[in-house]
């Protein structure tokens, strides 16, 4: 069973279309429940893609807490 | 697998700081079960407009009105103009906007002030997603709570009256108000009564193994009624760890201060535990770390 990568963060960043917390678009938050475990964890490997693309600020110690 | 649902039903699975989003269609319009917690609420706007897919948001309608339920009605009523239904039992506190009685106050949360249209009562009839609905009083977790029951598919939307892993808080029995351990006692046996094979939650994801998920909270429960102080405990870590996700993140050295400014959690533990402040958050800190609510790095605690 996949679990959610929500984080409670669950704000939009209008630059990227996706969420400051768990990096998921829009679209893939609303499907998440519909997917069976594959679907599911294509998203995964999407937002783990993402997350290393995304360097985390060197100002934003926000980041250095949960970039796993 | 994700538990079957009908096609005319989409969960929003939030997290734990917002509550699920459940939308039922029919045609062009669309009823919205619960809306989230506050500082969430642009984002729930979003999927829900997004999910809609150019149908009417015509009504929303609440399990309950703790804080992570209700938190998105005054932003989705501006952006759709939807009818807003609460549970009939919630009436004055939400029209009077009671925040000790939302228990926002305790609590230390926040919400956005809304006024609701209609009310629903226990054993009313809904019409959502081309299914009939039966509200189900399901008090213990909060007193007014209604669950949403269809007996033809078998569905239950069970607010925080029932979990895949448990229930919510038993507030009513912790602030003294009401025999809270005794009413979820019979609202669990209430709804194991019923045949459902699928749970649409509060929190997590839809389940449809029920006869587990009713053995844990009769455990859970049984626990709780032998042993209040345990209640008490789960009640202030709860209570913490909600209190941390929103605020995401603070300096190790602010905990205390933190958790001590939180109402509930001091008054809790002198009503039940009475474990010195030091005991208190040094107990939270380590219990919430172990199970990773909490993380603890570089001099920073954040919400895990």
């Amino acid at each position: 069973m996949t679990t959610s990568p929500c984080i409670n963060i669950c704000k939009m960043d209008a630059r990227n279309g996706l969420c400051q917390g768990c990096l998921r678009t829009i679209d893939e938050i609303t499907a998440w429940s519909r997917l069976d475990d594959a679907g599911q964890q294509h998203i995964l490997a999407k937002v783990a893609r993402r997350r290393r693309e995304q360097a985390p600020p060197e100002s934003d110690s926000r980041n250095n807490g949960y970039a796993t | 697998m994700s538990a079957d649902l009908p096609a005319s039903l989409l969960v929003l699975e939030r997290g734990w700081l917002s509550a699920n989003n459940i939308l039922l269609f029919d045609g062009d319009q669309a009823t919205l079960v619960d809306s989230g917690y506050v500082t969430h609420a642009e984002q729930t706007v979003d999927l829900v407009h997004h999910a809609l897919a150019g149908r009417a948001l015509s009504r929303l309608i609440n399990t309950h009105s703790h804080s992570d339920h209700i938190g998105g009605n005054a932003a989705l009523k501006a952006a759709f103009d939807c009818e807003i239904s609460v549970p009939a039992g919630l009436h004055a506190v939400i029209a009077e906007w009671d925040s000790d009685a939302l228990l926002l106050s305790p609590l230390g949360q926040k919400s956005a002030r809304f006024q609701h249209d209609r009310l629903i009562e226990a054993n009313d009839q809904i019409e959502m997603g081309g299914l009939n609905w039966q509200a189900l009083a399901v008090p213990g977790h909060d007193m007014e709570a209604l669950a949403y029951y269809n007996p033809e598919k078998r569905i239950l939307i069970s607010g925080d009256a029932l979990w895949e892993n448990g229930f919510g808080v038993i507030f009513p029995e912790l602030l003294g108000e009401a025999d809270g351990l005794a009413s979820t006692q019979e609202t669990l046996e209430m709804l194991a009564r019923l045949p459902i094979d699928i749970v649409i939650p509060g929190h997590g994801k839809p389940f449809s193994t029920v006869d587990v998920a009713f053995e844990r909270a009769f455990r859970r429960l049984g626990n709780f009624r032998s042993n209040i102080e345990q209640l008490a405990w789960h009640a202030i870590k709860v209570i913490v760890s909600f209190a941390m996700m929103e605020k995401r993140q603070l300096p190790k050295a602010d905990f205390a201060a933190f958790v001590l400014a939180l109402p509930f959690a001091v008054d809790v533990n002198a009503r039940f535990l009475n474990l010195s402040d030091e005991r208190l958050v040094a107990g939270l800190e380590r219990e919430l770390l172990l199970v990773n609510a909490l993380r603890l790095n570089n001099g920073m605690i954040t919400a895990g």
